[in-house]
């Protein structure tokens, strides 16, 4: 504590300044709404806390929020276990090569999410290219149904989502330095060991920045679900229906402050069970040391 | 929004003056109104669109010299956003009649002024005190025609429920008009479907339950038709007949179809009140409807219109009297009191496995 009060002061005021052009920017077009959002939801008539009763008791909608956690909580691992050996690709790549993965991997991001679905519907359907294939090599009698119980909505949201799993590891993987694995391989690791002891740990940071993208963006889902989600309805299909076809506002604000506040659990939980380990790392190179 | 800007101030001074030459040949007081060089009217656009402009738009331009901007299809959670907020930037809305019940309730429409819109030959039920129905829209029972080739179709909603007929179904997923045939596939007289005994449809439901493939937009039924996904299905006819008359699997009847009517509505608060109601009297013309009619298979509200088309064309018309016969007309009112329930009831059944 060599720093003088004023340069405290002017320390705390250089932090205020930096986070100022976040703030202005979440304050009127985030907290703002969020506010009006969270006042609409006790406006109900059935009292204050009618409509959150309602979404506690009501066995559909209660199934209709695991099915949103539950689809993103799957298109998350799925994007992970396909995105982060495309990124280990992707990293060890140089040059132009590396540009050329990069561009194809945003490929995609050119057509619409509505048509990339609608494409989706139609190669998952009954008579579609991949039951086609499947059924006349002879590996299935019958067709699979991919889009009237929600198998296809995952495969499609996966689909849509493994770039935004692929650009933070990518990032993550890069940044660490090369001479870490040679190190382990000096120290005898094979492949593997060095990849699971060294690489791995050291991309956690960034996993954990995928898989927080990736989840939060799949919760808030909308065309993908209502092409392909058939009978796993999620909150946003609730909501608009709420919001816009029903006007009861109350409720359709109640669901999204619901969801809110589930996220926010999930995360919290996320970081929680990052401080056990880290603590534990710690403790266990205490006892070693 | 730059071409808007430049075409009203270019023309602003000759609209003004065809606008106010306009208004006082009907016989208004021209103060106020003759502002109104152009209307902005929502619409659901696309095919839809394309037969306002040709037949409601641009005839209206000529008539009064009142430009129509074609506006994007609103939502009634947009629509009450806007009035309540007082910014309303729509004078003309095109909506569903179940869409704008809940609306009315809020009083987020204006009354229609019935002595400037007309409702004298109109189809019974399309002049309501908050809209006025320009077009019938038919939900109808549908099916791909390779399949019903190899296995037959049903011909009425109780052999479309009737478990024991094979065949991959599609639905709204939506509680308006899929209780609604599952209560006829129940059994329920048409000429008594209201209220809908909802536990004798939701039974109906319980016993196609996996074989209904959803569908969520227009679009999706008529490709879930057409590339048998589904082998039948409720479709809108507007999205089956395009694909039936240029040649497409996909063939419907008109019988037991259910009518749901396209109404023009005008937001609470809108600038152009008068010219709106104008706009609104000039799309019940029977001249317009036909025409309308002519460009998308939506049946006419003036039953005149249907004099000016011919056979060919009212065979595609769910409003004609020779395809109305065993039609029911979606309750509004119904959906209006009992929604919140039915919805709730509809969305629970659907994630229940």
């Amino acid at each position: 504590m060599l720093v003088e009060g004023n340069g405290i002061l002017s320390m705390k005021l250089r932090k205020f300044l930096l986070f100022a052009p976040t703030a202005l920017l979440l304050t009127p077009f985030f907290l703002a709404p969020l506010f009006v959002i969270g006042a609409e939801s006790f406006s109900g008539k059935q009292g204050a806390f009618g409509e959150y009763v309602k979404v506690v008791t009501d066995p559909g909608i209660r199934t209709v929020l695991y099915n949103t956690f539950y689809v993103a909580l799957m298109v998350t691992f799925f994007s992970l276990l396909i995105g982060y050996p495309i990124a280990y690709v992707l990293a060890r790549l140089k040059g132009r090569w590396a540009t050329i993965g990069i561009f194809l991997i945003f490929l995609p991001f050119w057509a619409s999410t509505v048509i990339r679905s609608f494409a989706w519907m139609i190669l998952l359907g009954r008579n579609g290219p991949v039951n086609s294939a499947m059924v006349g090599s002879g590996l299935i009698d019958e067709p699979i149904r991919f889009i009237d119980n929600g198998v296809g909505l995952m495969i499609a949201m996966t689909y849509i989502m493994v770039p935004f799993m692929v650009v933070p590891i990518l990032n993550g993987l890069r940044a660490i330095d090369v001479n870490l694995p040679r190190a382990a391989a000096v120290l005898g690791a094979n492949p593997w060991r060095q990849f699971l002891a060294v690489t791995l740990p050291l991309s956690m940071p960034s996993i954990a920045v995928g898989a927080t993208i990736v989840f939060v963006t799949s919760l808030g889902f909308f065309v993908t679900p209502s092409l392909l989600g058939g009978n796993r309805t999620v909150v946003s299909i609730l909501i608009s229906e709420q919001a816009n076809r029903l006007l009861n506002w109350p409720l359709a604000s109640a669901l999204a402050i619901v969801v809110l506040l589930l996220t926010i659990v999930v995360f919290a939980l996320l970081r929680l069970s990052q401080v056990m380990s880290r603590r534990r790392g710690s403790a266990r190179a205490g006892a070693l040391a | 929004m730059k071409n808007v800007r430049n075409g009203l101030s270019r023309r602003s001074v000759l609209k003004l003056g065809a606008g106010s030459a306009a208004v006082s040949l009907l016989g208004m007081p021209a103060i106020g109104r003759a502002q109104t060089t152009s209307l902005s009217v929502a619409n659901g656009g696309g095919a839809l669109g394309d037969a306002f402009k040709a037949a409601c738009f641009d005839t209206f331009e000529k008539k009064t010299g009142i430009k129509i901007i074609s506006a994007p299809y609103i939502e009634g959670a947009r629509l009450k956003a806007m009035v309540e907020a007082g910014a309303v930037d729509i004078d003309v809305a095109d909506t569903d009649a179940a869409e704008a019940a809940p609306l009315a309730v809020e009083g987020l429409l204006e009354e229609i002024d019935y002595s400037v819109v007309p409702k004298d030959g109109l189809i019974e039920g399309s002049a309501s005190k908050y809209w006025t129905a320009c077009y019938i829209a038919g939900s109808v029972l549908s099916w791909n025609t390779e399949a019903a080739e190899k296995n037959g179709h049903p011909k009425t909603w109780q052999e479309f429920f009737d478990p024991s007929v094979k065949g991959r179904r599609t639905l709204w997923k939506n509680a308006a008009q899929t209780m609604e045939v599952a209560a006829l596939g129940a059994g329920q007289p048409a000429d008594k479907l209201y209220p809908l005994d909802l536990d004798r449809a939701f039974a109906m439901l319980d016993g196609i339950r996996s074989s209904i493939t959803w569908w969520s937009s227009g679009a999706q039924s008529a490709q879930l038709l057409a590339s048998n996904e589904a082998d039948y299905g409720m479709c809108w006819n507007g999205r089956v007949d395009p694909i039936k008359q240029q040649g497409g699997p996909i063939d419907y009847t008109f019988e037991h179809a259910l009518h749901m009517p396209g109404i023009w509505s005008l937001p609470k608060g809108g600038r152009n009140r008068d010219a709106a109601m104008q706009f609104v009297a000039h799309c019940m013309d029977p001249e317009v409807q036909a025409e309308f009619s002519r460009r998308i298979p939506y049946g006419p509200t003036a039953t005149k219109a249907f004099d000016l088309l011919t056979a060919e064309e009212r065979a595609r018309m769910p409003s004609a009297p020779e395809n109305s016969k065993t039609a029911v007309a979606i309750n509004g009112d119904y959906w209006l009191e009992k929604g919140a329930e039915v919805y709730e009831r509809f969305n629970t059944w659907v994630v229940s496995q």
